[in-house]
């Protein structure tokens, strides 16, 4: 009898070593990325291997590192010919999907997983986890996780008392208000989005009046508007931008705030060391 | 000249009052009598920068971005003898905005700030020649299609640029753009464009007696001895010029060259010269007006200039439109 | 004296003027007669130097009229063309006033010698009543007076008209036509398209009769007026009965 127990153990360690393997080369070979958000989630997740492609926006991205991780993998525009070209086993992207590209993806046998925006780090804890889970990445997807959480510990440990007033301003005539990883992000790095009032939700459209009454203490702007020629860029030229904000402009990477990721909290990171740099050099100044 | 003065007394008058309320008009509100103190700038209060920086130089494009626009319809409509001829229609808009898209979005705006309305000129230009070329002879149908055609093969433009154009939000940006706008504009704006307006705007004043003359029709006008293609190309430079500037500053902004010479037609003695200068005042009272009108309409997002001149200019088209077929063969 | 030497104007391809020479002078009433498609505008566009020749010359007192800067010439010559009209509702006075363009200053106000030459011209045309009268609002007769007036009020010495007298009645067909005879007599050259051929016997002091181009027949009235001349021009059978302001020509049908 205690031999046939033993037999019993043996054959199930056996089995449950077997296990991940069996798992393993149930999880997705061939990924493919449909969405510039997603691309930086599974470059992140997956190893180039089992990457089809990323979108072009990822390759020619302004963030370095981004593209320098794109550039092991192959490169795709959207389209439903390259889907059909790749063979992935499993698209990922957002979920902006019409309901057709869903049915049609649905009817050829594809596998789509559709990823929503993050717009809090709670958020992006599920995504992160959920698409961990279907990438048989579950582990390396509670690594970035954990260290997320990290920096979110020591961000709000280190908080400093005097929170600072900004808003992201670019002359597009629509800033972040309520409801957006910007804020969340912003909040967390110490400031405060005057923009997130009551009423703000998303999106708000604000003009020079509203910035010069709101007296903010710095501007922030998306660095890939220093990247390429815009409007934009010539908001920053405004007179009244000049002349009040010159020494109180700071850059944040866009991709990160647009695309709820692990990394945004390094974002908050950095965002919250570049606004204590020019608050100490405006203090200098004076 | 004689019929016209008091119109033209009543017209600076509504001028005043409405350049008055423009200062008044913005997302915060300025109680008149700061308004005032903030007109002599030098100030650091909040209200003195917002009337001398943002408010008063709104005003003033308003004006002369208003009366170029006027004008150059006036002159347009007594070139061509047709109600219906305005820069918009025309396809001068479309061709500015051309220039001024490629200005923008391929760095020269970043490299000198003049770039963007030389380059509208340019597109200007462009568009105004072909419309002219592809419109003679063949009367107001011809006119107007050519107008439309320029329009279209402009705007194909743009969006062939905007794919090209090495930023990705380009697209996005545009859209709002090219719906015409004055709000967070400078005095660095108002400098860009006041000389081209007043270079353009004088050009096209001294077309007036030629343009008298042609009243009678191009022969007998020629044999008064106006030269017809000095007289073209003055009408081409002038409004593209005045227009293809004012353009590259607040986007596409529409139906002010049609209406205004229409609205004030009929308190003038109809001859040509006479009508310029009535019919720029006009414009500029009627896109100040259009501009507080937009800032007063809390509709949700700001409406937008050129989407504002277009609601009330296309009714006014249309019912041209109608009367022209009841009266044409 | 104006003359015409070998001119030559082709269009599209087809000759309309085919090697015409004429001299004029001041004094002349010409009436320029000749079947539909004869070439009648076109000479009389390019007498008026508003079209140059595709070979030959014009010349002016032996200037040719290319030479001319267009003003100075706007100020020796006007021209009407076939109905003309007015685009906007003027007033009759700035009609008229519009006649005198080649000779206004560059800026400023009409001078006042200019407003008087205005007024005595809209006299002479019994335009009086009409003065303050929207142009697009006369009617047939009273607009050909206006465009004669516009034409005449910067006393050219030389008067170019294509059809005056097209849709007129004939009370109004016969005043303009005497207008011209009377205008010839005060020393000016007077060069008038016409298809009424018994005012132009009547009252022109030469015809020069055109035919596909060409001028077939050039003369005074009594001289080269025939009836087999009209059937050359017209293919249509004709009689001519008295003479001088008396003079009457009849079109026969054909039999």
């Amino acid at each position: 009898m205690f031999d046939v127990w033993r037999m019993i153990s043996l054959v199930s360690g056996l089995l449950l070593m077997a296990a991940p393997s069996i798992s393993q080369a149930q999880s997705p070979q061939r990924v493919m990325s449909l969405n510039m958000c997603t691309d930086q989630l599974i470059l992140n997740l997956l190893p180039a291997s089992r990457i089809t492609s990323v979108t072009f926006l990822s390759h020619s991205s302004p963030n370095a590192a981004l593209s320098a991780l794109a550039a092991h993998v192959g490169i795709n525009y959207g389209t439903a010919e390259e889907v059909l070209s790749q063979r992935p086993d499993l698209i990922v992207s957002g979920d902006t999907s019409t309901p057709t590209t869903r049915a049609i993806l649905g009817h050829a046998g594809y596998e789509l997983h559709e990823v929503p925006s993050a717009d809090n780090f709670e958020e992006i804890r599920e995504i992160t986890r959920k698409l961990g889970q279907v990438l048989g990445e579950e582990i390396r997807a509670e690594e970035m996780i954990v260290r997320m959480e990290a920096t979110l510990k020591e961000l709000v440990e280190t908080m400093p008392q005097k929170k600072i007033r900004v808003v992201a301003w670019d002359g597009g005539g629509f800033v972040p208000g309520r409801g957006l990883l910007f804020n969340e992000i912003l909040s967390v790095a110490g400031g405060i989005n005057i923009a997130a009032v009551d009423g703000n939700d998303y999106l708000v459209d604000f003009d020079l009046e509203e910035l010069l009454q709101a007296r903010p203490d710095l501007i922030a702007y998306a660095s890939a508007t220093l990247k390429a020629p815009a409007l934009r860029t010539q908001a920053l030229q405004h007179r009244i931008v000049r002349r009040f904000y010159e020494h109180r402009l700071i850059t944040y990477a866009d991709n990160l705030y647009v695309c709820g990721l692990p990394q945004s909290a390094e974002a908050a990171k950095d965002l919250r060391a570049a606004m204590a740099m020019v608050m100490e050099s405006l203090e200098v100044l004076q | 000249m004689r019929s016209s003065f008091p119109m033209i007394v009543l017209l600076l008058a509504l001028l005043s009052i409405l350049f008055f309320l423009s200062l008044l008009a913005g997302r915060v509100w300025i109680p008149p009598s700061e308004v005032f103190s903030g007109l002599f700038s030098g100030g650091t209060e909040l209200s003195e920068i917002i009337i001398f920086e943002l408010r008063l130089p709104r005003a003033v494009l308003a004006v002369v971005i208003g009366a170029s626009l006027g004008m150059s319809g006036a002159v347009l409509q007594g070139l061509t003898r047709n109600p219906l001829a305005e820069p918009f229609l025309l396809g001068v808009s479309a061709g500015a905005s051309l220039g001024a898209v490629i200005a923008i979005y391929f760095g020269l705006a970043a490299m000198f700030a003049a770039a963007t309305p030389f380059l509208g000129i340019v597109g200007a230009f462009s568009a105004t020649a072909i419309t002219f070329a592809l419109g003679r002879g063949g009367g107001t149908l011809a006119l107007i299609l050519a107008g439309a055609a320029v329009s279209g093969l402009g705007g194909a433009l743009i969006a062939l640029s905007l794919n090209l154009a090495p930023n990705a939000n380009a697209a996005y940006e545009i859209m709002n753009w090219l719906m015409g706008s004055l709000s967070d504009r400078s005095w660095d704006h108002v400098f860009l464009v006041l000389p081209f307006v007043l270079i353009g705007g004088a050009i096209l004043i001294s077309t007036g007696r030629a343009l008298d003359a042609l009243s009678l029709g191009e022969t007998q006008a020629q044999s008064l001895g106006v030269d017809l293609l000095h007289l073209r190309l003055l009408v081409l430079f002038g409004t593209a010029i005045a227009v293809g500037s004012a353009t590259s500053v607040a986007g596409v902004i529409g139906f002010i060259g049609l209406v205004a010479p229409h609205l004030i037609r009929p308190w003038t003695d109809y001859q040509p010269s006479h009508v310029i200068i009535p019919a720029a005042l006009a414009g500029a009272v009627l896109l100040l007006g259009a501009d507080i009108a937009t800032r007063i309409i809390h509709i949700g997002p700001e409406l937008k200039l050129g989407v504002f001149t277009s609601l009330i200019g296309t009714p006014f088209f249309f019912w041209h439109v109608v009367k022209l077929r009841k009266t044409a063969p | 004296m104006l003359e015409l030497s070998s001119v030559v104007i082709n269009r599209g391809g087809r000759n309309i003027v085919n090697n015409v020479s004429l001299a004029a002078c001041t004094g002349e009433f010409i009436a320029l007669v000749g079947p539909n498609g004869a070439g009648k505008s076109t000479l009389i566009s390019v007498v008026a130097g508003l079209m140059k020749p595709d070979s030959g010359t014009v010349t002016l007192d032996g200037r040719s009229l290319g030479e001319f800067r267009g003003q100075n010439l706007a100020r020796l010559r006007a021209y009407l063309p076939q109905n003309p009209f007015c685009e906007w509702p003027i007033s009759v006075e700035r009609l008229v006033a519009l006649g005198l363009t080649p000779s206004l200053p560059a800026i400023g106000k009409m001078p006042e010698a200019h407003i008087s030459r205005i007024t005595a011209t809209i006299e002479a045309f019994d335009l009086s009543d009409h003065r303050d009268q929207p142009a697009t609002t006369l009617s047939g007769g009273e607009l050909t007076r206006a465009m004669l007036a516009r034409a005449l009020v910067g006393d050219p010495e030389l008067l170019f008209v294509d059809e005056p007298i097209a849709g007129l009645d004939p009370r109004h067909a016969l005043d303009t036509i005497k207008r011209l005879r009377r205008l010839a007599e005060t020393g000016k050259l007077v060069v008038a398209s016409l298809h009424d051929l018994t005012l132009a016997t009547r009252y022109a002091t030469r015809i020069v009769a055109m035919h596909e181009g060409q001028v077939i027949a050039d003369g005074t009235p009594g001289e080269i007026l025939t009836p087999r001349l009209l059937y050359e021009l017209f293919d249509v059978d004709a009689r001519i009965n008295g003479e001088g302001e008396r003079a009457i020509v009849d079109f026969l049908p054909p039999d």
